[in-house]
Formats: structure tokens, C-alpha cells, sequence
């Protein structure tokens, strides 16, 4: 069958303040786009190799991509796919020793037929755009997020807390870390964004759904996501991976 | 040490240490921090002292207004329980205090934990 089942889109920004762009992203199509690969890295800042950590997560993400998207199994093979790109990051820190404290998240999502699976680590999100619904499909592992699960924090602490940045897991951080990996039904007309916390800190969310909504070309769509972080002030590295079931 | 500062014209008049799990602000004899001011309730607000579960050695300060009749300002906002932030400008009856904690580190760009300690 010709007809393409996935659209896919990424863009990538340094933003208004940053010297250094240290977010990775991209996106794959599979199979006569009827599989779909997306993932964002956001190296982590204030350590040297921030930008070498995204990086590699990326391209072990690109070596996974080339090999072929899976048709079954996608939790599975995305847990995989992620543990892999830690052991890259692991060996790159091993291997560049000015490196070694170098870390970065990690968002990946596999669509294939009617299911999406979602994969992360650290405060790199995935949003589903349905009907005019954001829904956030994943919970950031940050100190502030943890003291929200504990009862420490109401949720309307979270805004002003001082662990908004500082993150429970990622890549780099240890040999076998756990990413969380869920699978959700997808649905004709489902509009999935993946972004680092450049996009997500800048603007609320009302405002990432309205940009959704507008229902314009991927592309459009990616560079009004960062124009609106842009706009905020780009506090810092922007990365946008856009997912669109079209059928 | 985290302390409570008293401020009268800008200028720090008394530090009180906040070295307990609770201190408690208020009109009434029995208070850790105690203000003669009639626009302070007997038991006006309460300070709470957090071991972060995820940070060692860092604490954490909530500031909870205990029902008061004038109410708990933090910033110019009226408060029922907020996490007190270094140099957060709290206002009780006509007292300023603020919170300074010289133990906190900057934590505006991403930071992570190692696990298992570093």
C-alpha cells in the first residue's frame, strides 16, 4: 500500500540565551511510512560534553532507525534502544575522560499501526494533540516531580520550586538505568510532539495546545513551537519532533 | 543554618534560627518567633523544616499560615503554604522577615544526581 500512515518532522533551536545548541533530535519513517521513529536528547548544561551525550544517544538512535523499525514488539525494542544509547553514552565517557561526567534525557517514541510507544528519561517530554486535547504523556524525573508523588508538594508548589532542573535520571548517569516505556492506542488524526524542556519551560502548555490546534503542515507547525519559545525569551535550547497519524 | 531574618528599614535586626522540625510565629508567649505587634495572631504561621529525600544534607523550608486573621504574605501575595525560597520577603502583621540560607546551592540551569551519592 502506498498511502503513508505517519507523517514526521523535526527542528532543532539554540534559542536567545545559550551559546552552544546541546539538544539532539530526529525522526525516522519506516516501511513506506507506515512505522514512525522520533526522538529528542537534551544534553545536559553546565557539564562539558553535554552536546558529545545528545549526540550519541542520537546516533545510537539512527543506527536502531537504520536497521529497520519493528513492526511488533515496540516496547521492547525501544526499552532496548534506549539501555543502547546509555551504554554509548557510557562509552563515551570512558573513552573522552574530559567527558565523563557528560549526561543528557531522552524522549523516543515508535508508532507503528495503531499503537504509539513512548520511552523516556529525564524531563524531555512527549504531548498528545487529540482533537483539540493536549494530554502530557509522560512525568518528568525531577526532584520537584518526585516531592509532588511523595505528598511533599502540592502541585501548585511546582512552579516555584527550586528542583524544577535538577533531574532523577537520564542517560550517562549510571549503567542500567530503568526508562519508563509505556504503549498507548493511537487514533487517525493523532498529533504527537516530542520537545526538550527548552520548549516546555518557556511556555505553558495552553500555548503549546493552541499551536497544535491550528492544524497546519508539520513544518509550520514546528517552527511556531520555537518562534513562541523564541518569543519567551529562549531561555534555552529548543527541540521539537512532530509525529502526525494520518490514517 | 537557615534563619528567619527580621528586617526594619532594610536592615536586619534579628536572626532567628530555624533548627527545628516546626517554628511557630506569633503574638502568644509560647512561640519560637514572637512578635508584639496586634496585627499578629496568637498562633499566625508556622514554619516547617524538610529533609529533602533526594538532596542530602539540604533542607527545605515551608511557611504555613495557621488560619490568621491578617493573613501571610510572601512576595506581596497572600499564602496558605509555600516552599520559602532564599531572600522570599514574607510579611506577618507589620513585620518583614526573610528567609537566608547560606547551605542552598544555585539550581537555575539543569543539574542531576548521581546515583548512589558522587
Amino acid at each position: 500500500m502506498s498511502t503513508k500512515r505517519f507523517e514526521a518532522c523535526v527542528c532543532t533551536d539554540i534559542g536567545r540565551v545559550r551559546t552552544r545548541n546541546e539538544d539532539c533530535g530526529d525522526v525516522w519513517l519506516g516501511s513506506s511510512a507506515s512505522r514512525a521513529l522520533a526522538m529528542v536528547a537534551d544534553g545536559m548544561g553546565g557539564h562539558p560534553g553535554g552536546d558529545h551525550a545528545s549526540r550519541s544517544a542520537l546516533d545510537r538512535t539512527a543506527l536502531a532507525a537504520d536497521a529497520g523499525l519493528p513492526g511488533r514488539r515496540p516496547v521492547e525494542w525501544l526499552r532496548q534502544m534506549v539501555l543502547d544509547a546509555n551504554r554509548a553514552v557510557r562509552s563515551e565517557q570512558i573513552r573522552t575522560p574530559s567527558h565523563a561526567r557528560m549526561a543528557t534525557t531522552m524522549v523516543a517514541l515508535l508508532a507503528t499501526g495503531s499503537s504509539v510507544a513512548v520511552a523516556h528519561l529525564g524531563d524531555s517530554r512527549a504531548y498528545r494533540l487529540r482533537d483539540t486535547r493536549l494530554t502530557q504523556l509522560t512525568t518528568d524525573h525531577t526532584v520537584a516531580q518526585a516531592m509532588l508523588d511523595e505528598g511533599t508538594y502540592r502541585p501548585e508548589d511546582l512552579a516555584r520550586s527550586p528542583y524544577r532542573h535538577v533531574l532523577t535520571a537520564g542517560l550517562g548517569l549510571e549503567d542500567e538505568p530503568e526508562p519508563v516505556v509505556a504503549r498507548h492506542r493511537s487514533l487517525p488524526g493523532d498529533l504527537y510532539l516530542l520537545c526538550s524542556d527548552g520548549l516546555s519551560n518557556a511556555i505553558p502548555d495552553g500555548e503549546i495546545a493552541e499551536i497544535l490546534r491550528d492544524q497546519a503542515t508539520l513544518a509550520t507547525t514546528a517552527t511556531s513551537l520555537i518562534a513562541a519559545a523564541n518569543a519567551a525569551g529562549g531561555p534555552d535550547n529548543i527541540t521539537v519532533a512532530l509525529v502526525r497519524r494520518l490514517y | 543554618m537557615a534563619t528567619l531574618a527580621l528586617i526594619v528599614d532594610g536592615v536586619v535586626v534579628q536572626h532567628f534560627e530555624l533548627n527545628t522540625p516546626k517554628t511557630l510565629i506569633g503574638r502568644a508567649a509560647d512561640n519560637q518567633v514572637r512578635i508584639d505587634d496586634l496585627a499578629v495572631s496568637s498562633h499566625h504561621a508556622r514554619v516547617e523544616r524538610i529533609p529533602n529525600n533526594y538532596l542530602e544534607g539540604i533542607y527545605d523550608y515551608f511557611l504555613q499560615d495557621l488560619n490568621s486573621t491578617n493573613g501571610t504574605l510572601v512576595n506581596g501575595s497572600k499564602v496558605e503554604r509555600v516552599q520559602l525560597q532564599p531572600n522570599d520577603e514574607i510579611r506577618i502583621g507589620w513585620n518583614t522577615f526573610k528567609l537566608m540560607d547560606d547551605t542552598r546551592p544555585g539550581m537555575e540551569q539543569t543539574a542531576y544526581i548521581l546515583p548512589g551519592g558522587d
